[in-house]
């Protein structure tokens, strides 16, 4: 009685910022889920101008293909193999400069530092795109005359398979580690700086210092992120790879969402492009619950 | 109490004068209805209809259209003339940019939701299709038979092939919308100062070409002391035939195809040119000049713009470039050398004598008319009058289409140049406004005039003074591809992608350009070119050459 008494009072004080989430329900209703109805695409024989109602039903004909298509299967494994390598890369990277950046003592220092590697951030990849070509350019391209300089010959990075994958996961990280840093750094914040001053009476040095009290206090927050992250397992980005790959790259690096692009709305093939689209989806799906069950038992993190 | 029955009557007034305005709406829908119903009442009397006919348009309208402030496009003095002239009333129901118009459609088809009576339609070939297909258009040609003016029939007649997208099994069913031909196809910009430096005259075949090329590669051309120069710009990254610039089409030309597009074959049937025998003999070359440093190491990884701008920061000495490129792009090249010259020349021939270029559309868009409508020969009046009119002498349309407008009377004489036009009424495009997009434009008409004022034609119509006030180096370059019109090659499949092309032609594209760059590069032996045309061929490539042929003859109206 007492509770349900205390709830209708509650409900009477927070109904205005109740009514100022529909606006974002809404939204979210309209433009993620109403839309969501066009998957029945990936099921039939999409025709746009019969529209959803009257194209032909053809069951999983369009998922079969997807598995049968050799350029369908090392599509998939590219995604995979690409984004699995820039979640770790995305992972270890902010994690060190986190670290590195927690011992700067200078303030200053510290927020020009933090803010310069933040800004790639804002840059879109068709910009980047055409100023990557440039600086990797074997024709007297900035890294190439570096890398001339240490006695190497020159690399053709956008144009070799192998250095492509490698380009696209380091110019990635370049881009947007200065971002994920922000997180890390946040979890230093915390730490309570009377754990240090009891280390230092206990005669730990930095290096112990950091080994048994940061590492540890960054470790959850790094599960989250890592875990979290699992669910993008093949998302490797389409307007990088879009603006970057090339017909000597294509085995090594077209991904899932650039050959949705050019089957789907290039080609007009748009129940296999969403076919593949679905597909995608679910195992993000997959990976997304896995992951957040995971985030739970490991660093004890709930979104809900 | 003043003030009460003050208020009183004003309010009685208000009501009045609103009673009086609901009933002068009234009445007007009342006569607007009469004419819908009875349409067959309307009749043209002296070139205009007695009574106005109104023409609901849906078109596409981009941001290049721009209109003078407070004007829009179902208020502009093209549309005014219209309706003076013809009692046509244009009506612009709604409009659309290039971004959202085939969404528009294709959601206004989905919902059956009523069609207007005319579409101006520049969008996708597939949502062209899908209106067709509707059933809910016109076919054109009785109506076109008897309608449509010599000029306009002749204009149409210059590339029969921009009929195909619209024909479905003999029976046409848009009026395509002209460009002028030949716009953007390539003809070849050498430096005239790098070739008078090494005494050298421009290449009549690839051979000599290729010794051209050598010499730009290898004798430091920019005398800069470094080997940082190649003979010719290509960019391959999308392809061989490029949007213009950069292309390297025409070297399969040379041999007799051309890749990347649908060529009429000896035997009247439509081949794909990439999987010709001849354009092996091209990537031999390619290949060559690729290891020997003719063309970029790079070629591979630059779209055509990328590469052209190898000829424009001066490291490389030839590169193709549509007729205008000495406007835009190409000038950059003075910025890095002051002493840089370039002009266009023709394209060379290959071992045989041939030379072949890309052709590049003649077609942008087409008129569709709704099938209920019933005064579909309306449009032909208007039509025939722009083809029959504009510039014409002692034409209402001889300066242009309004003046202060497209162009101003300064002491009784026409300007065009916009930097003329004062400032408080700028120069706007209103050959834009019109039903056709860009007025009347007869295909052959811009290289012709050009030709012919390169010849040293005095200019006197208004057409050839407004083409004699282009660049020197562009009216120049625009008779070099006039005098090689012969040798372009239209793609002849301008339909939307067959079935199995929707499946397969993703893939079959990538392996050609994967296939073609790995053996310019030498990852890969060149005779991978036979098993390439193989594989090519089996997984789908055969089917969808039928599938086009069998295209190409149901479109074929003779």
């Amino acid at each position: 009685m007492r509770t349900r008494q205390r709830q209708g009072w509650k409900w009477k004080t927070t109904w205005p910022l109740h009514t100022m989430l529909l606006p974002g329900v809404a939204i979210v209703l309209i433009f993620c889920y109403l839309p969501m109805f066009g998957l029945v695409m990936a099921f039939q024989d999409f025709q746009p101008h019969l529209g959803f109602f009257r194209s032909d039903w053809i069951g999983l004909e369009n998922f079969r293909l997807m598995f049968e298509y050799p350029d369908a299967r090392q599509v998939i494994w590219n995604t995979f193999l690409i984004a699995f390598l820039k979640i770790i890369a995305h992972l270890i990277v902010p994690f060190v400069f986190a670290l590195l950046l927690n011992e700067v003592r200078r303030m200053l220092l510290k927020r020009l530092i933090q803010t310069f590697v933040y800004l790639p951030h804002f840059l879109s990849w068709v910009i980047l795109g055409g100023i990557l070509l440039d600086m990797l350019s074997t024709d007297g391209g900035l890294v190439n005359q570096l890398v001339g300089w240490l006695g190497f010959p020159p690399i053709f990075f956008l144009g070799d398979g192998d250095w492509f994958r490698i380009t696209v996961i380091a110019s990635d990280v370049w881009k947007d580690f200065g971002f994920s840093t922000i997180i890390f750094l946040a979890a230093l914040a915390g730490v309570n700086p009377e754990m240090y001053e009891a280390a230092l009476i206990d005669g730990a040095n930095r290096w112990r210092q950091t080994l048994s009290i940061t590492i540890p206090a960054m470790i959850p927050i790094a599960v989250v992120v890592a875990t979290l992250s699992l669910g993008n397992i093949l998302n490797a980005g389409f307007d990088q790879i879009f603006n970057l790959y090339n017909p000597l790259v294509y085995e090594k690096g077209d991904i899932i969402d650039t050959y949705v692009y050019r089957v789907g709305l290039i080609g007009g093939d748009f129940g296999f492009g969403t076919a593949v689209g679905v597909f995608k989806s679910l195992v993000s799906l997959t990976l997304i619950i896995i992951s957040y069950r995971l985030a739970y038992k490991l660093a004890g993190y709930r979104i809900f | 109490m003043i003030t009460k029955s003050g208020k009183l009557l004003s309010i009685t007034l208000a009501l009045a004068l609103g009673m009086t305005l609901l009933t002068g709406c009234g009445g007007e829908k009342n006569t607007n209805t009469t004419q819908a119903v009875d349409p067959t009442g309307n009749e043209i009397i002296d070139g205009k209809y007695k009574d106005t006919l109104t023409i609901k348009v849906a078109r596409q309208l981009t941001a290049d259209v721009t209109f003078r402030s407070g004007e829009d496009i179902n208020n502009n003095p093209h549309k005014t003339w219209v309706k003076d002239k013809f009692n046509i009333d244009l009506d612009y129901v709604w409009t659309a940019d290039s971004s959202s118009i085939d969404t528009k459609v294709r959601l206004m088809l989905s919902a059956n939701e009523a069609l207007p009576d005319v579409i101006q339609f520049r969008g996708s070939q597939d949502v062209a299709d899908a209106l067709i297909d509707s059933g809910k258009f016109l076919a054109l040609n009785d109506i076109f038979d008897k309608n449509a003016g010599e000029n306009l029939k002749n204009a149409l007649a210059e590339d029969p092939t921009v009929w195909n997208p619209y024909t479905r099994d003999g029976q046409r069913y848009g009026i395509p919308v002209l460009d002028y031909a030949y716009n953007n196809d390539p003809v070849l910009w050498i430096r005239d100062d790098w070739m008078k430096k090494f005494s050298l005259e421009a290449p009549k075949t690839v051979d000599e070409l290729e010794k051209m090329m050598e010499v730009f590669a290898t004798q430091d051309p920019d005398g800069n002391g470094k080997k940082d120069t190649v003979g010719l710009a290509v960019g391959i990254k999308d392809g061989f035939k490029t949007w213009g610039p950069a292309d390297s089409a025409f070297l399969f030309g040379a041999y007799g195809t051309i890749p990347n597009q649908w060529n009429l074959g000896g035997n009247g049937e439509l081949e794909y040119g990439s999987v010709q025998p001849e354009a092996k003999q091209v990537l031999v070359k390619l290949r060559d000049w690729m290891s020997k440093g003719y063309i970029h190491k790079e070629a591979g990884l630059q779209d055509a713009g990328k590469a052209l701008e190898l000829f424009a920061a001066g490291k490389a000495g030839i590169v193709t470039a549509p007729y205008w490129a000495s406007g835009w792009v190409l000038p950059g090249v003075k910025e890095v050398d002051p002493n840089a010259e370039y002009s266009a020349y023709p394209l060379p021939a290959g071992p045989d004598g041939k030379v072949g270029r890309g052709q590049s559309g003649t077609s942008n868009g087409v008129i569709l008319i709704n099938k209920d409508f019933a005064h579909p020969e309306a449009l032909f009046l208007y039509i025939n009058y722009l083809f029959d009119n504009q510039g014409k002498e002692g034409s209402d349309l001889e300066y242009g289409y309004a003046e202060g407008y497209d162009y101003i009377l300064k002491d009784g004489q026409p300007v065009w140049n916009s930097e003329e036009f004062p400032a408080d009424s700028p120069f706007m495009p209103a050959p834009k406004y019109t039903l056709t997009f860009d007025g009347a434009r007869i295909p052959s008409q811009m290289m012709k005039t050009l030709n012919d004022l390169a010849e040293g034609k005095t200019p006197e119509t208004t057409f050839e003074k407004k083409a004699a006030m282009d660049l020197p180096g562009n009216i120049k370059a625009g008779a070099v591809n006039y005098q090689q019109r012969e040798s372009a090659m239209p793609n002849m499949f301008n339909g939307s992608n067959t079935k199995t092309m929707k499946k397969r032609w993703d893939f079959l594209f990538q392996l050609e350009k994967e296939t073609f760059n790995k053996i310019i590069y030498g990852e890969l032996p060149v005779d991978d070119f036979d098993s390439f045309v193989q594989q090519w061929n089996t997984s789908g490539g055969e089917t969808i050459t039928k599938e086009v042929n069998e295209w190409y003859k149901s479109v074929k109206t003779q």
